[in-house]
């Protein structure tokens, strides 16, 4: 150490009334002398000291938000929507992981099936999403359902909000399966638009019902339909029966479109009938 | 009970990282205010100043863990703190400081001439004689840590400028040296 800065001068360049190439050799100084960073310390604005420590105090206090709550804040999502929908239990990665194993199972069992259409992935892609949508909904599974039911966000737009981030969140997954299945003649995601059906349906269905029984009623429907539309083919057509179901043709294709839009629709028009039930 | 204050800054941020919230103050007291005065230098709004100090010591706070003992608390301390200002002044472009209206005309005396000679040998006289422009980028680059492209986001100026600006300093330090 060749020199210290002394106080007269510390105290002006405190105040910023040292000039810059004086100022940076006194910072230069500072960063290696704590005797004169002490004297600066000294002299220093208590005032201003104090606020700004307990700005770090309070920061400190606050809860961390996870990567998808400040995910969401970020694109401009209301702190109350993305704290709801951050703790959505479908977007928990234990949930998303039963996804993919699952996907997997009917990617690889279809493979060793061999001929014929794919007949568990098509049965269970479309029941992907609304499985999701429903556990999104269902407050067994919600760890601050009392919370959410409590909060001052109206129950149809957290519905929505839920319903766009699970199915934002699934919907890849079953198509990264699809491209992962070796099946000629049933690819181009046919199982999207019924799957939106169903949801929809089950979301008009949950202003009435609980949501867990609305997509369960709806999903042993679709489960139903399926087996009556196999049985009769006998074993060795049932993949191809399946793959030929009233659904995944244009048909019913276009069905799937208008049942969404009238689910959507119906959804909206009772939207104050929309409880997110707590039960026991 | 541990006195903090008989603490050198290395076993604070030890004690930061394990959680000592009194650690984290005393090294707020003994800091702060240099770091205060420093950024104020660089950003003529106070505001954006104090919070890129806070922000500095909750960022202490969170990677006090990753503090390697082999440089000097106080100068990791001001790397963070002028990235954190960099990263307000993105929020708030408008807050970027403006050389021409600072107060730059204070005249030295003989002894503080005299400081300059000790603490930067003959260097000192040639950096007064750059340009004001030039001077911060050499001041941004060379004295405070920063890359260009972080300079260039400091000074509120492309990087292409500051690489400019960095050589034509360097030429006119190097030909006012020899």
């Amino acid at each position: 150490m060749n020199w210290h800065a002394d106080d007269d001068e510390l105290r002006s360049y405190a105040a910023g009334e040292v000039a810059d190439v004086r100022a940076q050799s006194i910072e230069q100084h500072l960063g290696s002398c704590e005797q004169c960073r002490r004297r600066l310390a000294e002299g220093y604005d208590r005032g201003r000291m104090t606020v700004v420590w307990s700005e770090v105090v309070d920061e400190l206090d606050q809860p961390r938000f996870g990567w998808l709550e400040s995910a969401l804040r970020r694109v401009g999502v209301g702190e109350q929507i993305a704290r709801l929908v951050a703790v959505t239990p479908s977007l928990r990665w234990s949930w998303l992981a039963g996804v993919v194993f699952t996907l997997v199972f009917c990617v690889v069992t279809a493979d060793w099936l061999g001929s014929g259409a794919p007949v568990l992935f098509l049965a269970v892609a479309p029941l992907v999403p609304l499985a999701a949508v429903a556990v999104a909904f269902g407050s067994h599974f919600d760890p601050i359902a009392e919370l959410t039911l409590s909060s001052p966000v109206s129950n149809f737009r957290l519905l929505l909000a839920r319903a766009v981030a699970v199915l934002v969140a699934t919907i890849p997954l079953v198509l990264a399966a699809e491209v992962f299945l070796d099946a000629p003649g049933i690819g181009g995601a046919r199982w999207l638009l019924p799957s939106l059906a169903m949801v929809s349906a089950s979301l008009a269905l949950s202003t009435r019902f609980d949501p867990l029984v609305s997509a369960a009623t709806v999903g042993a429907g679709w489960v139903t339909a399926l087996i009556v539309v196999a049985l009769p083919a006998g074993t060795a057509r049932a993949g191809d029966a399946v793959g030929d179901f009233f659904a995944f043709g244009a048909a019913g294709q276009v069905l799937s479109i208008a049942l969404a839009l009238g689910g959507l629709v119906w959804v909206f028009r009772e939207r104050e009938a929309i409880e997110i039930r707590r039960f026991v | 009970m541990v006195d903090f204050r008989a603490l050198g800054d290395d076993e604070l941020v030890v004690a930061v990282a394990g959680g000592e919230r009194e650690a984290l103050g005393e090294l707020y007291e003994r800091h702060a205010p240099a770091l205060f005065t420093r950024l104020d230098r660089r950003c003529g709004d106070r505001g954006v100043v104090e919070e890129a100090v806070q922000d500095t010591f909750v960022a202490v706070w969170r990677s006090a863990g990753k503090f390697r003992g082999d440089s000097q608390v106080a100068g990791w301390i001001w790397g963070i703190a002028i990235r954190r200002l960099i990263g307000v002044l993105r929020r708030e472009p408008k807050a970027r400081w403006v050389f021409d209206k600072r107060v730059d005309a204070t005249i030295e005396s003989a002894e503080e001439q005299l400081l300059v000679g000790v603490e930067h040998g003959h260097i000192a006289g040639a950096m007064e004689r750059l340009s004001p422009e030039l001077r911060l980028v050499l001041q941004a680059t060379a004295l405070d840590g920063l890359t260009m492209r972080e300079a260039g986001e400091l000074l509120g100026i492309p990087t292409g400028t500051v690489k400019t600006r960095l050589s034509k300093a360097r030429r006119e330090l190097r030909e006012a040296l020899t």
